[in-house]
């Protein structure tokens, strides 16, 4: 059998998962099993999803992402949908779907961005307590 | 009667039916067939080289798409210039393309079956290529194909197999319609589910009261002997 599995890039601290295939029950199960290890694996704290090239997302494949995102917060990671296209989004809202436990940034950038960010916030706040108790 | 020179004519039952202001895909596709097997000299040489084309475009009597008709139409014309001349071919067929042109019904129904998974995917997909061709909106594509792709994913779930037809509406209100249909044990709880007070793990509530927000009609019906589910979306 041909080896379907989407690649999970390390990159720094994160997890890239650029989704370029349309999303098949199995493949985004695989999908979920994947990263969940690869979190594990890596000690990564932060995922970013790419969807950009998903044309079409129904609720399960929506739920699915959100579950990916649920994961990977148990893990301590924390997860970052870009690229979701207008349409899919309009979409969405509409069906009354929402996904709480990822976030989302327009693009690959400002995901990136926005888990940098987290983490300098997250290293001031430590600084802080070791002051304190210090 | 000299078949060299004359071009092709209609027989008389089809002429009257040709005649009328729309004309039936079905007798088009007749006309097709007659005129070939006029051109090509006689049934049992034309019909293989007729099916063979249909084929090549996936035409049959069940699913007819007038770009396919067309591009079939055009192929067997050149295979008709090797028997007759060209000025007789030629004649006969914008003949047969003016009767194409009458011809309303632009794109028809495709029905697909839905047996595993990857169905969703192939039934969405022509779903998703239907509408941008009857001019849908990019944000209403989107919806009728999702809204086709929780039908498709509901009936591998719980009714194991199904099918699934999307036809364009072309009367006074054009659109699109969808109709799933499957042979399982109904939707029990269907006044739950679409009060909205039910939602199953794997979230048959939220697709299917989801996608009656995204079309506008929605008709379920459903009983022991299957679930039927009819979904419109009218081109704004």
């Amino acid at each position: 059998m041909k080896d379907r599995s989407i690649p999970i890039i390390k990159l720094h601290g994160n997890l890239l998962v650029s989704i370029q295939v349309d999303l098949d029950d199995q493949l985004a199960l695989m999908l979920q099993d994947d990263i969940t290890h690869e979190i594990v694996k890596t000690g990564a704290s932060g995922l970013i999803l790419d969807v950009s090239a998903i044309n079409i997302m129904d609720s399960y494949i929506a739920r699915l992402i959100d579950n990916i995102g649920k994961n990977a917060r148990i893990m301590g990671a924390r997860s970052v949908v870009v690229g979701l296209q207008p349409a899919i989004a309009i979409t969405l809202v509409e069906m009354g779907m929402e996904m709480e436990s990822v976030e989302t940034a327009l693009n690959l950038e400002a995901g990136l961005r926005l888990l940098d960010e987290g983490r300098e916030e997250e290293e001031e706040e430590e600084d802080d307590i070791e002051g304190e108790e210090s | 009667m000299n078949t060299d020179k004359h071009p092709w004519t209609p027989s008389e039952p089809l002429r009257k039916k040709l005649n009328e202001d729309n004309v039936q895909t079905e007798d088009l596709l007749i006309a097709v067939l007659e005129c070939f097997e006029y051109l090509l000299g006689s049934k049992a040489f034309a019909r293989p080289i007729i099916d063979q084309q249909f084929r090549k475009e996936d035409l049959s009597m069940q699913h007819p798409d007038k770009e396919g008709l067309v591009r079939a139409i055009d192929n067997l014309i050149k295979v008709s210039l090797c028997f007759k001349s060209e000025d007789m071919v030629r004649q006969s067929k914008n003949k047969l393309l003016r009767f194409v042109n009458h011809c309303k019904t632009d794109i028809a129904q495709r029905t697909v079956d839905i047996i595993s998974e990857s169905d969703i995917v192939i039934s969405r997909n022509l779903g998703l290529e239907m509408a941008t061709r009857l001019g849908f909106s990019k944000t209403d594509c989107n919806k009728i194909a999702t809204t086709i792709s929780e039908l498709a994913r509901n009936i591998v779930r719980y009714a194991g197999s199904g099918k699934i037809t999307i036809q364009p509406l072309i009367g006074d209100q054009k659109g699109i319609e969808i109709l799933s249909e499957d042979f399982g044990s109904g939707i029990e709880n269907l006044d739950e589910i679409m009060g909205g007070s039910y939602q199953s793990k794997e979230g048959l509530g939220m697709g299917i009261v989801g996608s009656k927000r995204l079309m506008d009609e929605f008709d379920i019906e459903t009983g022991e002997d299957g679930t039927r589910i009819r979904a419109v979306k009218f081109l704004r």
